[in-house]
């Protein structure tokens, strides 16, 4: 994205994701959700003098994880520093994250719809801070502040893009691919209204004709923005903001700012600490991480298939290419299908059953895919159903809709409502003999050119078998009595 | 290394402390010994490790993720200077400008 006045934007993430542990980082302490405050604190991770952390072993391999699926390049050794600021939320005066060895470099994320990737720099664990409720309107007009420490040291992975994103909207297709990547991994809630995942946004404008490097452009970074729709407009206010600023030969300054939802601007919090400032040093207490290469490659082995994967092998399927990545946006409904074709459905036809009345169905009862009362085998036996002929498409959905009313199989559902399809030729020639004969008039206006005087008949022969015949049949025979084609 | 004037307040002032001037010149003695010190010990220390083949698992001498409780929460609550509501209690973050 190039400006009027020539300035190119320059978008980098840090993306935080919370990992889906029982316990914090470093301490034993259960990572629940929505505990009562302060209760799952111990001397640990409130920071009590002589204590000593113990790294969480499932964290290391849940940041493994995601680091291998992105395709970075894990270091065999890295290493825990202290990073050292001051702030209410921060009992030890200082954060242990990891500084000048992180766990992982150098992966990429593919944008979504794209032939482009945004390569990732590193990817580098940590703790979390604790909570503070600030009492009063707002941060800025509040008397004193709570602290809650029960999010105090749950574990964090840190993703750091490169600088490679050059409009808000890429930012928002990047946000939304590395979100699907991750979805498949089990290693973080990726809840972003409650947290578990959190991004800052990096912006910059290049101004036309700069050759230095682009780290040394005036950086602001947009802090904790709670959703994609709102980093996005972030982004734009941020740009709008800059580009203004530089427009009268004013300066942008290197800070953090704030989104604020209700006005769509962005705030000024505080002027950006350089990384020197935190005077990172060596965690002391932590042994340096090490890493088998042998238990990597085990880890990447076992990665399940990925998105961009699915969608491959659904289109090989014959789904076409847009179903297949509506499929693949949720991970929950990749499995649904894929379960279904295991049951004995053909592929295109599962996706789209369940893009279409199933996704409706689950949706209306708050369900997720593959729970409830409509399971795999019971859909791809409906779909079974509908192959051999005993079923119309209409009958289907009767069907499908009683799996979710009574928590019945199909079959039992059929006979309990008695929907079979007739498809007798002989029992639907004397019903619609009797249909036309008790419609002359309607009779005569199709054969004087009037087609849709046919769908009346249709729709008598469907009444006179309670929806059960064929309609493609129906068609059939009643063109063939009123235009005296094969005589029946 | 020897430390400047500069970077002791600057230190300090990262540190949230405020220095008289004898202190200052204090520590300026006192922090740029230490860094030497640092200095020394670095030129005997090898850099790394080697990585080791010696380890029996991936994650020997890590953590298993199981909860545990080492302390009553409202016992390590009541070591608070400040208390309300079962959070700890501090004065606002802001400064004024």
């Amino acid at each position: 994205m190039t400006l009027d006045n020539g300035a190119e934007v320059i978008i980098g993430f840090e993306v935080h994701l919370e990992l889906n542990t029982a316990t914090k980082l470093f301490c034993p302490c259960a990572t629940a959700f929505g505990a009562a405050p302060n209760t799952s604190v111990c001397p640990v991770c409130l920071g009590h003098p002589g204590v000593l952390p113990a790294l969480n072993q499932e964290a290391v391999a849940l940041a493994v994880r995601a680091a291998v699926a992105l395709g970075c390049r894990i270091n065999l050794v890295s290493r825990f520093d202290r990073k050292n600021y001051f702030y209410a939320d921060l009992p030890k005066g200082y954060q242990i994250s990891q500084f000048d060895r992180p766990l992982a470099e150098s992966g990429s994320v593919a944008l979504l719809g794209t032939d482009r990737k945004v390569r990732i720099r590193r990817i580098h664990m940590e703790e979390e801070a604790g909570k503070l409720n600030h009492e009063g309107e707002s941060l800025w007009t509040a008397d004193s502040s709570l602290v809650d420490f029960n999010r105090a040291g749950i574990p964090l992975i840190e993703i750091v893009s490169e600088p490679d994103m050059r409009s808000p909207e890429d930012g928002r297709l990047y946000l939304h691919s590395l979100i699907r990547t991750l979805s498949y991994l089990d290693v973080s809630d990726l809840r972003m209204e409650e947290g578990s995942l959190r991004c800052d946004a990096n912006i910059s404008l290049k101004p036309a004709g700069y050759e230095g490097d682009l780290e040394d452009l005036p950086r602001v970074e947009l802090k904790n923005v709670n959703s994609i729709r709102n980093v996005v407009r972030g982004l734009e206010y941020e740009i709008a903001r800059q580009a203004a600023l530089l427009d009268v030969g004013g300066t942008v300054a290197r800070e953090t700012r704030g989104f604020d939802d209700a006005s769509g601007t962005t705030l000024s919090q505080r002027s950006k600490e350089a990384a020197n400032d935190y005077r990172y040093f060596p965690e002391p207490d932590l042994l340096p991480l090490r890493l088998e290469a042998a238990w990597v490659d085990e880890v990447r082995q076992a990665l399940p298939m990925l998105p961009e994967a699915w969608a491959a092998k659904m289109m090989g399927y014959g789904v076409r290419g847009q179903d297949a990545e509506v499929l693949v946006s949720d991970p929950g409904l990749v499995r649904f299908a894929e379960a279904t074709h295991a049951a004995g459905a053909p592929f295109p036809d599962v996706v789209s059953w369940i893009l279409g009345d199933v996704a409706r169905l689950q949706n209306a009862h708050h369900l997720p895919y593959g729970e409830g009362p409509l399971c795999a085998e019971r859909l791809a036996r409906l779909m079974a159903l509908i192959g051999d002929g005993t079923l119309s498409g209409r009958m289907a959905k009767e069907v499908l809709e009683a799996i979710y009313d009574d928590d019945e199989d199909p079959d039992a559902i059929v006979a309990a409502r008695g929907l079979r399809q007739v498809s007798d030729i002989d029992a639907l020639t004397i019903i619609v003999g009797t249909v036309i004969d008790a419609n002359g008039k309607v009779a005569e206006d199709f054969r004087a050119g009037k087609d849709k005087a046919l769908a009346f008949l249709v729709g008598q022969v469907m009444k006179a078998t309670r929806g059960q015949a064929e309609p493609a049949v129906v068609n059939r025979l009643l063109r063939e009595r009123l235009l005296g084609g094969n005589p029946l | 290394m020897r430390l400047s004037h500069q970077d002791v307040e600057h230190v300090a002032r990262l540190a949230r402390l405020r220095l008289t001037p004898q202190e200052r010149e204090r520590m300026v003695e006192v922090l740029s010994s230490v860094l030497a010190h640092m200095e020394v010990l670095g030129d005997g220390v090898s850099s790394e490790r080697p990585l080791s083949t010696d380890r029996v698992n991936a994650f020997s001498g890590l953590r298993e993720d199981r909860p545990s409780r080492t302390e009553a929460p409202e016992r390590l609550l009541a070591l608070g200077p400040n208390t309300r509501a079962g959070q700890f209690s501090v004065p606002r973050i802001v400064q004024d400008a």
